[in-house]
């Protein structure tokens, strides 16, 4: 049976029954939202993939008790974090990953930016001097403030679906992520951005 | 140079990149399949050697259940030990004679779970032959008798002095407060 026009609801009433296909479609659907929320707790890919993995062998062993009181997202996002966020508890070089100085993005070539976005070379190297300073100041912020701000700009989530992955309140994940800016902002300036507002 | 605007859009644009990715196609298929892998049965061999193990350990319980243990092997006796003293004798040397041991008849029992399911009847018991070793000669000891100690002499104490202590007078009565 095609479940393409099939609700969530009702993809998950057949996985309950058993059907298989049923859940592997709500994989399809989620992977990516479940996929960068682990990313922005943990910061890394692989780990990434590993905890999105757990959250759906989980959300399949709790089926039976998703009651419907929010969406299947939301009740899978909530999981999906929760697994993240044991994992970053549990392993320390979690940490030390999180504050590395260099990752792929890191690395991008001035010449291919300057290409792409058709400014000249000066101005093309000191924006990507720019983004390099605003990720390590991203990285250096509390947890609890950097993952509100990585999980509002990632574009996935809405406020309340970050709040129910957080079990916190809706207005105290926006005040994070209003200061976790600020904090990014005052940083910048003290690393030179004398301009910053 | 760094107008707010600016800054707004890099540190969106920043950590929209930082949490950038998505997994590859194979994903559906590995969370399947770790899925399939808890729900599969206990595969036929590791099920059947569960099983017969189970059924041996029923089987040894019930064995036991029917033949308790029997324990026929006897108390030890008394060793008798025939001193002089007690017959009476006396003097610095003594002979201790160490009689036969006692006969023991002991009765083996199967070590095996194997051998402990043949009857166990008092056909099967195997008697032993009692044994006899030679009585024990000890080499006589002869114990010197102790020279007696001079006498130890003690010094009488001399006698304590009476001490004499005066009456309290009217006179003195003026130096207590």
């Amino acid at each position: 049976m095609s479940t393409v026009c099939v609700s969530d609801a009702e993809l998950v009433a057949r996985a309950r029954q058993g059907d298989p296909v049923a859940f592997g479609e709500l994989v399809d659907r989620h992977r990516s939202a479940v996929y960068r929320a682990a990313l922005a707790a943990l910061g890394s890919h692989a780990e990434a993939e590993d905890a999105a993995q757990d959250a759906f062998v989980m959300a399949f062993k709790r089926l039976g008790g998703f009651r419907g009181d929010a969406s299947f997202k939301t009740w899978l996002l909530t999981i999906a974090w929760h697994q993240a966020i044991n994992r970053r508890r549990s392993l320390r070089r979690m940490l030390r990953q999180i504050v590395q100085p260099a990752s792929s993005t890191d690395q991008e070539s001035v010449v291919e930016h300057v290409a792409a976005s058709g400014l000249s070379p000066e101005a093309a190297a000191a924006t990507t001097e720019l983004r390099r300073s605003i990720r390590a100041a991203i990285r250096s912020l509390a947890p609890k403030l950097r993952d509100a701000l990585l999980l509002a700009q990632s574009g996935d989530y809405t406020y309340a679906e970050i709040a129910a992955m957080q079990r916190t309140p809706v207005g105290t994940i926006k005040w994070r992520v209003s200061e976790a800016r600020r904090l990014v902002k005052l940083r910048l300036r003290e690393g030179g951005y004398d301009d910053v507002g | 140079m760094w107008d707010d605007e600016r800054i707004e859009a890099a540190i969106d644009e920043a950590a929209r990149q930082m949490t950038a990715g998505e997994p590859d196609a194979a994903f559906r298929a590995r969370v399947m399949a770790r899925i399939e892998t808890r729900r599969r049965p206990m595969p036929l061999l590791q099920a059947l050697a569960a099983g017969m193990a189970v059924a041996a350990a029923i089987a040894i319980a019930v064995i036991v259940w029917r033949h308790p243990s029997q324990t026929d092997v006897p108390a030890p006796e008394a060793r008798s030990v025939s001193s002089p003293a007690a017959t009476g004798q006396s003097g610095p040397t003594e002979t201790v004679r160490l009689q036969s041991p006692p006969t023991v008849a002991r009765t083996l029992r199967p070590a095996t779970a194997a051998a402990a399911e043949t009857e166990f009847t008092s056909a099967n018991r195997l008697e032993l032959e009692p044994l006899a070793p030679a009585p024990l000669d000890v080499e006589s000891i002869a114990i010197a008798a102790l020279p007696a100690d001079d006498a130890i002499h003690i010094e009488p104490l001399p006698a304590a002095a009476s001490i004499a202590i005066a009456p309290l007078g009217p006179d003195n009565e003026g130096d207590r407060r």
